[in-house]
This record gives C-alpha cells, sequence and structure tokens, in this order.
C-alpha cells in the first residue's frame, strides 16, 4: 500500500534522514520505533506532504506521491495524527471533528463516519459540546484520533499517541487501535514506547539517527538482543 | 438535534439586533443631524467596512497586514484616473478597483504564502508594499498628480457618476456597503473556519488536508478587493485623494487598529472598534489637532496599549465575557 524508496529528509543543511525504506502492506499495523530525534516524525511528515524529501521516492497504491502538497495526499488516503495532538483548543469537539472531513468525499460521509467514531470513542460523543481545550489527556488523544478518522483515510499514520498519557489510558488507546485494524485499517504507528509499539505490530522497523538499523517481525524484535538491551530494558 | 444543525445554529435576537440597528441607522439622516455629526458617521461606517474586510486575513487569517492602505489608496487611484482620463462612471470604476485591489494582494500574497512568510515577516512585507505604493502614487506625478492628489471636478448632483450633493446620500452608500460586508463575511462560515484553523495551528490544518495557501490567499484576495472598493468610495465622498491620505500607513494602522480594538475574532468586532475609536479619533482631532499637533495620535495610542493589555479579545471580547454569550448572528 505505502512504499518509501530512499528517502532522504534535510531542514536546509541539516540532514536527519538518510536513506530510509519502509513498506506498509494492506491491513497491516506496522511500527516504527526509535529514540528521540531519530527522524520519526520527520519521515512521517515526508510521507504526508508537510516536508518535502530531498530524495527518494514515496508511493501510496501504486502511484508517486512524492513531494505533492499535503491536503492531496490527505485526499488520496493518509491521515496523519500529529504528535502532541495539535487541536485546536478554542473550538469544540464537534468542530474539531468537522475540520478533519475536509475532503469532498469525507464531507458526504460525515454523517456515517461521526456515528462510527462516537461508537470507538463514546466519551466525545458526550463532549462533543465541550471546546477541545477542557478535555483531558486521554479525551484530547481521543480526538486527535478521530478528527484524523473524519477524513476516511485508508492509511492512518500515528505520531507518538501514547505520549503523555497513563499507562490505563495508553491500553485504551491501543486498543482502539487493535480494533481499527480489525476492521480492515492499515496503521503505521510511531512510538518511543517500544515494547508496546512492538507487539502490537506485525513488523517494526528500529530508527536511530536517520536510518533504519533492525526490521523484522515485531515479536522478533521484541526478542532482539539490542532492543532488549537499549529500548526495553529487561 | 443533528450535529449538523447545532453549528448552524445561532441565536436569532443575533439577526433581530442586526436588522434593527440597519433600520435605526438608515433612519438617521431623516431625523436631520448636523452636518458633521453625519460626517462622524460616514467615517465610522467607512471603517467598519475597511475593519471588517482587512478581518477577513488578520483576524480569521491571523496574518498581520499592515499594507491595506495600499489596496485601498489603488482602489481610490484606479477609480478617479479612470473617470478623469477616460470619463468612465466611478460606480463601474469601483468594480475595476475591486479587481486591482484583489490583483494588489494577490501580488503581495502570493509570494509570502509561498515561502512561508508568516507572523512579523508578513506583517513587515506588507508594510514595506504599502511604502512602495505610497512611492509609487508619488513618483508617477505626470498620471497621478504627485504628491499634491487629484481634485476631481465636483459636478453637481450627478448620481449615475457617483457625485451627490448631500452626505446624506453617500452616507446610505456606505452604510449599505457595510450591512453587505457584513452579511458577505458571515456567509463565509466555511471559510472562516478554515482560516481559523489556520490561525491556530496551520502544520495541524495542513495535516487535515485544509490547502493553507489556498485559503490564505483567498481571504488575502477578498479582502483586498473590497478594500478596494472601500477606496472608491473614500475618493468619491472626499473628492480629493493624496498618497499619503489614501494609501498611507496611519490609514493602514488605523484600519488594523480599528479591527484589533474592537475584538478581531468575531464578526462585529471592527464595527464595534470603529463605532468607539472613530469617533474619539474625529474629537481628540479637533480639540487638539490646532493646538498640540499630534497630541491626539499619543492620546489614541495609549488608548490602544491599554485595550491589548485588558482586553485582549478586544471590545467584543469583553462585551462576551461580561453577557456570557456569543455575539455572532
Amino acid at each position: 500500500m505505502l512504499s518509501v524508496k530512499g528517502l532522504s529528509v534535510a531542514y536546509g543543511e541539516i540532514q536527519v534522514v538518510w536513506d530510509l525504506n519502509l513498506e506498509v502492506g494492506k491491513g497491516e499495523k506496522v511500527a516504527m520505533v526509535g529514540p528521540n530525534g531519530a527522524g520519526k516524525t520527520t519521515t512521517l511528515k515526508s510521507i504526508v506532504g508537510l516536508i518535502p524529501p530531498k530524495s527518494g521516492r514515496v508511493e501510496f497504491l501504486g502511484e508517486d506521491i512524492t513531494g505533492k502538497h499535503a491536503h492531496d495526499i490527505v485526499r488520496k488516503g493518509i491521515t496523519l495524527v500529529p504528535e502532541g495532538r495539535r487541536l485546536f483548543p478554542k473550538m469544540t469537539v464537534i468542530e474539531n471533528l468537522e475540520l478533519g472531513a475536509f475532503t469532498p468525499e469525507a464531507k458526504a460521509k460525515k454523517g456515517d463516519t461521526l456515528e462510527w467514531i462516537f461508537q470507538i470513542f463514546p466519551v466525545l460523543k458526550e463532549r462533543r459540546n465541550q471546546t477541545a481545550e477542557t478535555l483531558s489527556g486521554g479525551e484530547g488523544q481521543m480526538l486527535a484520533i478521530a478528527r484524523g478518522l473524519m477524513s476516511r483515510p485508508k492509511l492512518l499514520m500515528l505520531d507518538e499517541p501514547s505520549l503523555g498519557l497513563a499507562p490505563k489510558l495508553v491500553a485504551q488507546i491501543f486498543a482502539s487501535f487493535e480494533r481499527l485494524h480489525e476492521e480492515g485499517m492499515t496503521i503505521l504507528l510511531v512510538e518511543q514506547f517500544v515494547a508496546k509499539a512492538l507487539s502490537f505490530a506485525e513488523r517494526g522497523y528500529l530508527l536511530e539517527r536517520g536510518r533504519i538499523v533492525k526490521e523484522g517481525a515485531g515479536e522478533e524484535l521484541l526478542r532482539d538482543e539490542y532492543i532488549r538491551k537499549v529500548y526495553v530494558g529487561g | 438535534m443533528s450535529e449538523k444543525k447545532r453549528l448552524k445554529m445561532r441565536p436569532r435576537s443575533g439577526w433581530a439586533a442586526f436588522l434593527t440597528l440597519i433600520v435605526a441607522l438608515a433612519l438617521v439622516p431623516f431625523l436631520g443631524p448636523p452636518p458633521y455629526v453625519t460626517h462622524v458617521l460616514i467615517l465610522v461606517l467607512l471603517f467598519a467596512y475597511l475593519g471588517t474586510a482587512w478581518n477577513l486575513i488578520g483576524g480569521y487569517g491571523g496574518q498581520l497586514s499592515l499594507g491595506h492602505g495600499a489596496f485601498f489608496g489603488l482602489g481610490a487611484y484606479t477609480s478617479t484616473l479612470l473617470f478623469l482620463n477616460y470619463g468612465l462612471s466611478p460606480w463601474i470604476g469601483m468594480a475595476i478597483a475591486a479587481g486591482v485591489g484583489a490583483g494588489s494582494a494577490a501580488l503581495i500574497g502570493y509570494p509570502c504564502f509561498r515561502f512561508g512568510l508568516r507572523g512579523p515577516f508578513f506583517a513587515l512585507a506588507t508594510l514595506a508594499f504599502g511604502l512602495i505604493v505610497v512611492e509609487l502614487l508619488t513618483a508617477f506625478r505626470e498620471i497621478t498628480g504627485g504628491s499634491l492628489g487629484i481634485f476631481p471636478p465636483y459636478l453637481g448632483n450627478v448620481p449615475h457618476l457617483f457625485q451627490f450633493a448631500s452626505k446624506e446620500a453617500y452616507y446610505m452608500i456606505i452604510l449599505a456597503m457595510w450591512a453587505l460586508i457584513v452579511l458577505l463575511v458571515r456567509a463565509m462560515r466555511r471559510t472562516r473556519y478554515y482560516l481559523v484553523a489556520i490561525r491556530e495551528d496551520e502544520e495541524a490544518a495542513a495535516a487535515l488536508g485544509v490547502p493553507v495557501r489556498k485559503y490564505k490567499l483567498l481571504a488575502a484576495v477578498i479582502s483586498g478587493a473590497l478594500s478596494g472598493i472601500g477606496g472608491t468610495f473614500y475618493a468619491q465622498y472626499f473628492s480629493y485623494i493624496n498618497p499619503e491620505s489614501a494609501a498611507g500607513l496611519a490609514l493602514s494602522v488605523e484600519i488594523l487598529t480599528v479591527a484589533i480594538f474592537g475584538g478581531m475574532y468575531g464578526l462585529m468586532g471592527p464595527t464595534l472598534g470603529s463605532a468607539v475609536l472613530t469617533p474619539i479619533s474625529e474629537l481628540l482631532r479637533i480639540w487638539l489637532g490646532g493646538t498640540y499637533l499630534g497630541v491626539h495620535l499619543m492620546i489614541y495610542g495609549l488608548l490602544l496599549i491599554l485595550v491589548i493589555v485588558f482586553m485582549p479579545r478586544g471590545i467584543l471580547g469583553k462585551l462576551e465575557e461580561v453577557l456570557k454569550r456569543e455575539l455572532e448572528f
């Protein structure tokens, strides 16, 4: 579904992603893990068109989308739920969700999508007329995910969804990912919470200093001695 | 209630208040006010109109323009020069002024948005643009009359040439223009909504698929066009324009002051701002302008500082806080 080949990304003179290759198959759940500053967020932003790549190629559903504008890429079916939620604090829950349904296709299906989202995250239905700034951390993250789902993506990319959440809420968020996966959603997850991410994902990539240093099945990576020693701690 | 309905629903009392206000304002000339009162009301409505136009890109879009005087001035010069040189009625000139306003807004807006000039950088770029326009209007004296400006000939009461013998006629025109611009901006609900998202978090909006550049440019172009139209009204009403008064920095600042003072996050903010500020500015000019040159500007500046410190969301924001309800309609 998504195929990234030889992707390099730089901010001016400073290159942060080097010759990165990444594949996500239809219906797969894939995790990209690694330390802070490894280039995970940059990779996601580059895929979705927020940062133009320096070189390399991004294909989605067989089509070259390298360097296209974010609004075109969202329309093709990739949504990024950004790190740190990035909600519109003064807007209500519903207004935030409405903004997620920008494309004409998504607008047409808005009613159905809302119903679906309220099934996955019932708390958002209760809070729908509150402004986003009044939500708790967990609710805010749910809203960020739900807002991403409003565009009816084929590929959902999540950047650090567990950031700053209590373990119980992390479990809840991951349960919603499992549910989306069961419904056929393709998921690319970026996480610093390595153990959680790799046990969730079918396949994983370890990114360090802008390069992929390990890849394989989730369980396999979890058993990897280097990863255990450096990232899992045990 | 469906979600869609909830979003569209606004208190009806707002509509009633708006219509009552228009009717009340339309009745004012029949009370026979002294000419000076009519003049101040015309200025109040003109700056309410300009502030509302500015607010589209400056308030909703969050791109602080310091160059709106330029769009306004180019509009004023366009219709006036077309009339003087080709006898074209300023009514038609007004439409062309809108085009010139839109075009010049695109000229400065496109490169700024293309290369990501935001915040203070956008403000500086528009400031420079405004200053360049003043310089150009001054330099091409064969066409524009240079710094002395232009006096279009007074022809008496010729409605089809946008000339009227009475102030009341101009008052009615600017009242209609103001009412229309408020309704127009109100009707752009979706666009405003995307602009606010861009203002709050440009990258998040882009990640959701909002074409950020397109919406910013759209807001700038519409705002520029409407400012150009305002310029034509100004030229006709004052029947005198010069580069400083019709396109200068002071004008640009006055436009954005009205919007920020009144509350740039709401539809009626600029109108409120003008209703309070324009009369104060006029009165100060009369009381102090002759004897202590520039003092009225100092008082004006002080007022502005106080508002920004104590009412960051402007008079409108303060009112909404006190009344505990949104003053939208």
